[in-house]
């Protein structure tokens, strides 16, 4: 099937404001008539359900943490993008656009990208006005930097916790809607189905993780803003509990997912350093302002980094991409880290590392001053490695990051569900096949400020209030499919742990659905992930019960999925014969190893449909059309 | 490599009384961070079919505020201006002793073994701890100027991460730190003056109403906390206060 | 906020701490200073007494004000410790202190000490049931205050109970000070440590001005 994006037409400059005319309103005295369910307070989900609930609607937003304001987002350090164009360096809309286009490799929506960098303005307003404590100068204006893919300055941050920041007011002014009463919070419950009665998304099925009840919760329309699914590869930056459970139940439901394979594996990262290793650390990206990247120039020098004299040194990314530098796109600045790893010119234990230096910014700057700009990044890299980045220099490596894949949405971030609708990393909409950094927090504010209170009064608008209700057959069935499938988990009894069976399925994803794919590999991941799966259905052991906090369980249940949802993404990879962003298929790749995109075939976005456990799904194509740019192979030299 | 003693408190669910139960740490790497330790005692004890050590964590790198635990008497352990999932074994020795318990506060019901309920801190916030500004129609970032010294101190306080290790390190009690920093946060702004006052006696109120004590200046908070808020934020908020009661009456 | 919201609230309750613990050091202040006279001889603490006794309004106004100040004090000085105790109901099998001092952590008991301490010091000097019968007045016809310190402070049990009892005043102040400047909200994170070392200082110098006397007085120097 082809399917429609729903963009409007017209000049690209003027489809948001042209969509936003043709939607209907809700009137405020209908609005508190209708439920909405928000699944996730990260940056999107919170941003969503404070505005809706400001708006009158009444709102019930779930998070499997025990507050709110302890979503993954809050993990961001490096910044937010907007093209507001302070410094006067020459940034506009339209730059901001290309750029983010441009960075995920034209595998995105233009119209989608022009609306996100033209509400980036209004995002930092409205954060500044909800009291984000932003960054400024002596003069009282807020400050910026600049961060990769980008030649200007237009990132916005907030010391190295511009997520906390952020999230933090998103929070404060779900908080405020939480005391006027039109939003409740359900924190510590967990998604586990999504109920579709008659092609419309009406409640979710959720576990509450501290008495271990199993609950039906019905309403008007669903939001999804659960985040990424980056821990498909066991070890990533994401936290410990990120899952792809609420999306990939929905996709069961048949929401189609999109992408899947678009994964960015972020370059800066503290490198693993043993096999208990539980998460790695990103380093913020905006440390390659000042560091510069390199490695020893021949293989297995062992000689400690001062003692390597600078001819010998490789400035990988500056002589390999002269005009960016060290600010290279994530995707390729990764892919030359793992290259040169490779040749064996990795540095530090298992040599899966490369140096990060400042000497030079220290030289030129001062001590103080990188001390001002990342002391805070500089102790928690001391604090995990015990080494001090100011003497010698900091060891990084890349590692699954961020997921540009995600739940497939229309323009109005509505998916092929109706009434469900998908924010925030969770779908898929804004990134293409790589994004850029500080665009996430961008996108996912975008979309629970400013994009969301428009869509989905237009589908409320068309819906009847108070339909759902938890007595329709369709609750029950999805209540007794979670609650056998706990009592499966919990029965089977094993000898292996959940863990074991994540990190050997990390192992497996890493090694072949990676940094780098190709057919070969991709087939043999797509063997092994169904011996796994069976062998986890089989074997593994869930201790305690499940009327009782399990933490077991829920990994247990998280992992399940993680099994299930590998295999698509091996598909998506295989089916996708190019490189592109951060696909990168070795058999499709330039003379000089730079991906070689084949716009002939693949311009579209791939959205699968679930066709069963183990069965292929069903392919549909939306294919991307570019009316205000042209294509253009991506080049940072 | 080395091997630890733990004690840790185990507690089934709230009505339990709860007790420290004996566990051999074996083969510890001197890198792994203390949650990854326990990983390792929690993998043992699966194996063996014995119920997992159940503690909170999420981001496992020092900002989400989840992961909370008091190692030999100490928050978030011995290393100052460190979370417990930042912590890592190289600071401990061969032999060791450790006893590991939960968050301890009226405020803080045990839910499980490590795990407790600070649901308190977010009530604290809901009483007032935002601005009331609407989504959209609000002015130009650069419309309101803020001098840096402001915007610096209001970073310092907003800084908090709401592990609430502040709490368990207070004899009484007091969530004094934690409010204070969100007081003083968005006080230092010219957004949040506006409601400065309404907010600072609303927010101690709730403090009150979710059994939290009042706040003795014993400084143990700001010596527990992973972020480093300091004291002078609690100051801060009296001075507040008190502006507060003189402007009312 | 109301009165009642004012008393109520935790922060109020502690300011009222700060307001009239600042008062009673105010009074450990001046009643050092008019001790202080006694080192004149007899013709210092006599004719500092007898002019106190010649202005009865004053007085009585000044001590009706204390007494108040003082119950205050110590009421909500219980309220607050037993609140405080209760917001903290179990204890950890091993707690180590990174700040607190044995000061801030005994406030109530010290503070109870100073009361018992001064319940022993009223009856001894103010109404002279322990040990004084009476007041003799001095060749001057004062009351002879002097001489009644001189006898008192050279009974062993009284100099005891008043060594401990400034001993656990010194603890009120040593934590007490610096903390009624941060409870008013003045203490800025500059001035901090600065304040917390001046306050051990002068809780010191109360200390020992006030056991110069009995020290002076059992060296025999003032008889
Ligand atoms: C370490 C790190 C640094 C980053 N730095 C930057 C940066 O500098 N700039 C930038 O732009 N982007 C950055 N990103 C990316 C960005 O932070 C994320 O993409 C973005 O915050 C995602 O927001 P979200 O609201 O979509 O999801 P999240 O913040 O991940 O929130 C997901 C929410 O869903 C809930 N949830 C998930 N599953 C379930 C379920 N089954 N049931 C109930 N609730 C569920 C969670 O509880 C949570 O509340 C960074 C990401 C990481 C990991
Ligand atoms: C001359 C006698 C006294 C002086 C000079 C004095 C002074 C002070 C001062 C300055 C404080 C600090 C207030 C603050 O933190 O803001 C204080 C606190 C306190 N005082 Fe006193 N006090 C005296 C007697 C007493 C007595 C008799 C009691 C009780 C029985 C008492 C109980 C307390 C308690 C419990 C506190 C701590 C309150 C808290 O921080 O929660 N004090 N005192
Ligand atoms: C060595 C130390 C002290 C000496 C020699 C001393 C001496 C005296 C004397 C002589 C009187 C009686 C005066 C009179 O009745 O005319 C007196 C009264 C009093 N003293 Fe002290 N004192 C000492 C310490 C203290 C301390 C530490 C406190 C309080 C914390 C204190 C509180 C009082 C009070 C409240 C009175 C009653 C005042 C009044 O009647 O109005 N004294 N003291
Ligand atoms: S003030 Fe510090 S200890 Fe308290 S909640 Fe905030 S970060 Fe945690
Ligand atoms: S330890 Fe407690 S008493 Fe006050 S200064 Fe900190 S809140
Ligand atoms: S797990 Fe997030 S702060 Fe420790």
């Amino acid at each position: 099937m082809i399917l429609n994006g729903k963009c409007p037409e017209g000049p690209l400059h003027e489809k948001w404001d042209i969509r936003r005319h043709e939607l209907k309103l809700v009137s405020p005295a209908n609005r508190r008539k209708f439920k909405i369910i928000v699944v996730g307070t990260g940056l999107a989900g919170a941003s969503a359900a404070a505005t809706l609930g400001e708006l009158g609607y009444n709102v019930e937003a779930f998070c499997y943490q025990d507050s709110a304001r302890r979503a993954h987002s809050i993990a961001a350090q490096g910044g937010i993008n907007a093209a507001k164009n302070y410094p006067n360096d020459g940034d506009s809309i339209y730059h901001l656009f290309y750029d983010t286009i441009k960075g995920g490799d034209f595998r995105a929506r233009e119209a989608n990208v022009y609306r996100l960098a033209m509400i980036s303005n209004n995002i930092i307003d409205q954060c500044v006005a909800q009291g984000v404590p932003f960054a400024r100068d002596y003069a009282g204006y807020l400050d910026n930097r600049s961060f990769g893919g980008a030649q200007v300055s237009r990132t916005f941050y907030a010391r190295g916790q511009t997520g906390q920041q952020l999230l933090l007011g998103a929070y404060s002014a779900l908080s405020r809607q939480v005391k006027a009463g039109t939003v409740k919070l359900f924190p510590r419950t967990e998604m586990l189905d999504l109920v579709v009665i008659d092609g419309e998304a009406k409640g979710i099925i959720v576990r509450d993780l501290v008495t271990g009840e199993i609950r039906a919760h019905c309403a008007d329309a669903v939001c999804l803003c659960t985040g990424g699914y980056s821990n498909v590869f066991y070890l990533s930056t994401n936290a410990m509990g990120c899952n792809v459970t609420a999306t990939f139940r929905a996709y069961k439901k048949g929401a189609y997912f999109a992408n899947p394979c678009f994964t960015q594996i972020h370059p800066t990262c503290i490198p693993v350093s043993g096999d208990y290793q539980s998460k790695l650390t990103l380093m913020s990206e905006s440390l390659r302002n000042d560091g510069r990247v390199w490695v020893p120039k021949k293989a297995g020098d062992k000689r400690p980094p001062q003692e390597i004299p600078e001819d010998e040194r490789d400035y990988f990314l500056e002589r390999k991409y002269p005009s960016y530098g060290n600010l290279a796109p994530r995707d390729i600045s990764s892919r030359a880290a793992k290259e040169v790893c490779d040749e064996g010119r990795g540095v530090g234990p298992g040599g899966r590392g490369v140096y990060l230096d400042f000497a030079d910014a220290i030289r030129r700057l001062g001590e103080n001053t990188i001390r001002q700009r990342y002391g805070n990044l500089f102790e928690m890299y001391e604090r995990i490695t015990g080494e001090d980045a100011y003497k010698q220099p900091m060891r990084i490596y890349p590692a699954p990051h961020y997921t540009m894949g995600g739940l497939w949405v229309d323009y109005n971030l509505q998916s092929n569900i109706e009434g469900l609708f998908v924010l925030g990393e969770a779908n898929f909409s804004d990134h293409g096949a790589n994004r850029l950094g500080a665009s996430a927090l961008m996108q996912g504010l975008a979309d629970g400020y400013f994009i969301i209170p428009y869509t989905i009064a237009d589908y409320l608008a068309k819906t009847k209030a108070d339909k759902a209700s938890i007595n329709h057959p369709e609750f029950k069935k999805s209540l007794d499919a979670v609650s056998s499938n706990i009592k499966r988990l919990l029965s089977i009894k094993g000898k292996r742990t959940v863990n074991e069976f994540h990190r050997e399925l990390g192992k497996i994803m890493w090694d072949n659905v990676g940094m780098a794919r190709s057919e070969a590999s991709l087939k043999k991941a797509l063997a092994e992930i169904p011996l796994l799966r069976e062998d986890f259905w089989k074997n593994v052991r869930v201790t305690g019960t499940d009327l009782e906090l399990n933490q077991e369980l829920e990994k247990a249940g998280r992992v399940a999925d993680f099994l299930e949802f590998a295999e698509l993404m091996a598909w998506d990879a295989l089916h996708r014969n190019e490189s592109c962003g951060g696909h990168f298929r070795v058999e499709f790749q330039m003379p000089d190893g730079e991906a070689k995109r084949n716009d002939e075939d693949f311009c579209y976005v791939a959205a699968w449909q679930y066709k069963g456990e183990g069965v292929m799904p069903e392919l549909h194509k939306e294919p991307l059309v570019f009316e205000s740019i042209k294509l253009a192979v991506r080049s940072y030299k | 490599m080395m091997n630890l003693t733990l004690l840790v408190w185990r507690q089934k669910n709230a009505n339990d009384k709860g007790r420290f139960e004996k566990y051999e740490a074996k083969n510890i790497n001197h890198e792994m961070s203390f949650l990854e330790m326990l990983d390792v005692v929690n993998e043992e004890l699966i194996k063996e079919g014995k119920e997992p050590i159940a503690f909170d964590h999420d981001c496992r790198e020092g900002i989400c505020g989840m992961c909370s635990q008091v190692i030999n008497g100490v928050p978030h352990g011995p290393l100052e201006k460190t979370t417990v999932c930042q912590l890592h074994m190289r600071h401990f020795k061969d032999g060791d002793v450790i006893y590991i318990e939960p968050w301890r506060a009226k405020a803080f019901p045990i839910i499980k073994d490590l795990i407790v309920d600070r649901s308190a801190l977010d009530r604290i916030i809901q009483a007032g701890g935002y601005i009331s500004v609407h989504t959209g129609g609000v002015p130009d970032a650069n419309a309101i100027l803020i001098p840096k010294e402001d915007a610096d101190a209001a970073m310092d306080a907003a800084e908090c991460i709401g592990c609430g290790a502040c709490v368990a390190a207070c004899p009484n009690g007091s969530a004094m730190l934690f409010t204070a920093a969100k007081v003083m946060h968005l006080a230092k702004l010219p957004q949040g003056k506006i409601e400065a006052f309404r907010r600072v006696c609303l927010m101690t109120e709730a403090m009150q109403k979710e059994g939290f004590g009042a706040c003795s200046n014993h400084y143990e908070c700001q010596a527990a906390c992973p972020k480093g808020i300091k004291v002078s934020f609690i100051s801060g908020l009296n001075r507040e206060f008190i502006k507060a009661q003189l402007r009312s009456k | 906020m109301s009165i009642k919201g004012f008393l109520s609230n935790l922060v109020g309750k502690k300011i009222v701490m700060a307001v009239t613990g600042m008062f009673l050091l105010f009074f450990v202040l001046v009643h050092l200073l008019g001790n202080s006279s006694i080192y004149l001889g007899p013709d210092g603490i006599n004719n500092y007494t007898q002019k106190l006794q010649s202005m009865p309004l004053f007085v009585w106004l000044f001590r009706f004000f204390m007494i108040t100040v003082f119950i205050i004090h110590v009421y909500f000085g219980f309220l607050l410790y037993l609140e405080n105790k209760n917001a903290k109901p179990d204890k950890y099998a091993i707690k180590k202190s990174l700040r607190a001092t044995f000061a801030s952590k005994n406030m109530i008991w010290t503070g109870l000490v100073v009361f018992g301490f001064l319940l022993y010091h009223l009856l001894h000097f103010t109404f002279r049931v322990i040990s004084i019968e009476r007041l003799n007045l001095d060749f001057m016809q004062r009351p002879d205050v002097y001489s009644m310190v001189i006898q008192g402070m050279t009974e062993v049990p009284s100099i005891v109970l008043y060594f401990f009892g400034l001993l656990a005043l010194m603890f009120h102040i040593f934590h007490g000070f610096q903390s009624l400047f941060q409870t008013l909200g003045v203490l800025s994170e500059k001035m901090h440590p600065g304040l917390i070392n001046f306050s051990k200082l002068f809780a010191f110098f109360v200390f020992l001005s006030y056991s110069l006397i009995p020290a002076v007085i059992i060296a025999g120097i003032l008889r």
